[in-house]
């Protein structure tokens, strides 16, 4: 029988979801250099920063449409909860350009 | 106004006949208004809020706390701007690895809990109970990862009072550690009063610990 993978279902999109984030968890660890870095006080960098920070907002972004359903959720609630991780995200940049 | 006729005449009984007929459809007429009405209500009890899945109470929390975590990162945030080597000094002592750790425990009891939301809405209640044990299971672990950090830094001496970056970090994790805690009451609870908007609003409460993570672990454990 032919493997097929009926994406629609709401049990795959999740572990598709959660296939995402934990890939992008992956990224921001290795951006974010964590491997054998304890006690390591080099600075990350700014495109390092900006990439973790945009994986971050990428998995806040999946979890708020997959797993809390905003999917389903008006235009104005998604852009609202996106639009307020966005604002935290941005401001963690800015304090790390400014310090 | 037409008046009535004398009591002793004939007509006067069909009048009263019809005066009653009238008040009948009257009253008849508002309490269809009312019940019209009454059935409205709930569809528009929240507001813009009965879009959200869930308990709208739920959806209020969850928006306080976005709000309580914003605050306490934009302090983070100034005191960082303010004060960036400790803060490199003092996040070097973290295990950024079990952070990392940590984050994918928790996604992956997120998974669990949106995999019993749609066990729930198929109404496969002993498998929503399952997925909500495999959630709970997940959730501990995170917990034992962050006593496990919480002794290692005990044992270098390194408390809330250490310096601002600890204070900050201390805060923070424990805030949302007190959430894990209390969502997994909340699944325990759930998972015997089973109904379709309970586990949803669980499941919401639970997303909303993984939400606040995924953005304390980059923040406290890898920007610097």
């Amino acid at each position: 029988m032919p493997f097929s993978l009926n994406l629609s279902a709401p049990g795959t999109r999740l572990l598709l979801t959660w296939a995402l984030m934990s890939g992008l968890t992956v990224i921001s660890i290795i951006s974010g250099d964590a491997l054998e870095t304890q006690g390591d006080t080099v600075p990350l960098g700014l495109v390092s920063v900006i990439v973790l920070m945009g994986a971050t907002l990428f998995k806040c972004r999946l979890l708020l449409l997959d797993f809390l359903e905003l999917r389903s959720s008006s235009a104005g609630w998604r852009r609202g909860f996106i639009f307020a991780i966005f604002l935290i995200a941005a401001m963690i940049t800015g304090a790390y350009m400014l310090a | 106004m037409q008046n009535p006729p004398d009591k002793d005449s004939d007509l006067y009984e069909i009048y009263m006949a019809e005066q009653t007929a009238e008040q009948k459809a009257a009253q008849s007429h508002q309490s269809t208004a009312v019940q019209q009405a009454q059935s409205l209500a709930p569809e528009s009890a929240w507001g813009p809020l009965d879009s959200l899945p869930g308990n709208p109470m739920m959806w209020i929390l969850i928006i306080s706390e976005l709000m309580v975590f914003g605050l306490l990162l934009a302090g983070y945030s100034i005191t960082f701007i303010n004060e960036p080597d400790l803060f490199r000094e003092s996040q070097a002592q973290l295990s950024r690895l079990i952070g990392g750790l940590n984050t994918l425990i928790l996604i992956t009891s997120g998974l669990f809990a949106a995999l019993a939301n749609e066990a729930s809405k198929e109404n496969r209640h002993t498998l929503m109970q399952r997925y909500l044990l495999v959630t709970a299971c997940f959730g501990i672990l995170f917990l034992l990862l962050k006593f496990y950090e919480y002794t290692d830094k005990a044992a270098l001496g390194i408390s809330i009072e250490t310096n601002s970056f600890y204070t900050l970090f201390y805060l923070m994790t424990g805030f949302h550690a007190a959430h894990v805690i209390f969502g997994l009451a909340i699944l325990g609870l759930v998972s015997r009063y089973s109904s379709r908007e309970n586990i949803q609003t669980a499941c919401a409460f639970w997303h909303m610990v993984d939400l606040i993570w995924l953005i304390l672990y980059p923040v406290l454990y890898l920007v610097r």
